[in-house]
């Protein structure tokens, strides 16, 4: 699950650890930012790129440049959602009607997106989750007074908790600083 | 059945396998036989399975060839190493419901990744096993390269991982990628 929230012109993106295949391995390795499935996009300034579900879909994009300049509908539709497409459809990643496994995550300066499964493309709101976005926006508005990337954890833990999730960490990035940054055992 | 894990120990790295095809009085000389190669002076490979993708991967040399003043880094496993392989293993429809039939270990100098069924890469830090090897090992594994003798540790926990997953023979054995050295441990020993 990833929960993205914009504030004061800055895009933070927070991702359950438990979707990860490194959640599965020693708490050690889910340290390393390589093995998540959020990164700094390579080449453009302030992006960020985050895949849903499957690793081997963060792999085939994490080390490319998707795009240069600002995040737009326009760049989504002609260049990113293309450039996607073509490089999971290379590595037969799109099922038979070329839906991808995973839905993407783009966020750049104060602008994000979700490209869904089947290539649709919606601007973000101010919060916004790949799933339980209900359940966010409750426990997201029982704490005001935090700042913005600690209310934002601490809404996706109250939703890993109601939603089942195993004990797991949760990755944050954000826009500005696009610093990696892990919350260990955030149960 | 054959590597089970990569394991960082005090000196170094090294597989841990375990292996019922063949009798410890007969040991195969060929590191291949462990389903271990060695792809140039840096990098070796290690599969879970000895098979048609453990041949495939290990006798493309020239997708191992990189810049030595460069660090490996995940980059160059997918790259370099990840997608011209699928490519490979696609044309030859070796590629089943998207995963090949063997995971990979990558071993070059210090750091350990874990190339996935379904390609995916995994940087470890400390050890990389068997998805089904992990619930088995979990419990041991953190404290284990703090033990004074922790290759006796290794062996110990490779030979309960490989009863309770294989429910065979547990003779298993260790490879120090370091000093190319192999440390048996037989069944007869237990």
């Amino acid at each position: 699950m990833i929960a993205v929230y914009r504030e004061s012109g800055v895009v933070y993106l927070a991702q359950t650890g438990a979707d990860t295949k490194a959640d599965a391995h020693s708490s050690s390795t889910n340290l390393n930012p390589e093995n998540w499935l959020i990164w700094k996009i390579k080449g453009t300034p302030h992006a960020l790129g985050a895949s849903t579900r499957e690793i081997r879909d963060a792999d085939l994009l994490r080390y490319q440049t998707l795009f240069r300049g600002s995040l737009n509908m326009t760049k989504l539709h002609t260049v990113i959602g293309p450039r996607i497409h073509q490089l999971l459809g290379e590595y037969k990643r799109l099922d038979s009607d070329g839906d991808a496994r995973s839905s993407f995550v783009f966020a750049k300066d104060d602008q994000a997106a979700f490209i869904q499964y089947n290539g649709a493309v919606r601007m973000l709101s101010d919060l916004d989750a790949s799933d339980y976005l209900d359940f966010l926006k409750g426990f997201f508005a029982l704490h005001p007074e935090l700042p913005a990337e600690k209310r934002l954890i601490k809404a996706l833990q109250c939703c890993m908790l109601e939603k089942g999730f195993l004990q797991a960490p949760i990755f944050v990035m954000n826009t500005k600083t696009t610093t990696p940054y892990c919350v260990k055992d955030a149960l | 059945m054959s590597i089970l894990f990569a394991y960082r120990l005090p000196d170094g790295i090294a597989y841990v396998g375990h292996q019922s095809s063949f009798q410890f009085s007969n040991h195969p000389l060929a590191l291949s036989d462990y389903a271990i190669a060695k792809m140039n002076e840096e990098i070796t490979v290690a599969a879970t399975i000895n098979g048609s993708c453990f041949e495939i991967l290990t006798s493309h040399h020239e997708w191992f060839r990189h810049d030595p003043l460069k660090p490996i880094d995940g980059r160059f496993i997918v790259q370099s190493i990840v997608n011209p392989f699928y490519k490979e293993l696609d044309k030859l429809k070796l590629i089943k419901d998207s995963q090949m039939d063997t995971a990979f270990f990558v071993v070059w100098k210090n750091s350990i990744y874990l190339i996935l069924k379904s390609f995916a890469v995994i940087e470890a830090h400390d050890f990389a096993s068997l998805g089904a090897a992990d619930q088995v090992l979990f419990p041991y594994l953190h404290d284990g390269p703090m033990l004074e003798d922790a290759e006796k540790f290794v062996l110990r926990i490779a030979k309960l991982s490989s009863k309770a997953l294989c429910a065979n023979k547990g003779n298993v054995f260790l490879y120090r990628v370091w000093n190319d050295t192999f440390q048996f441990d037989k069944e007869d020993d237990r």
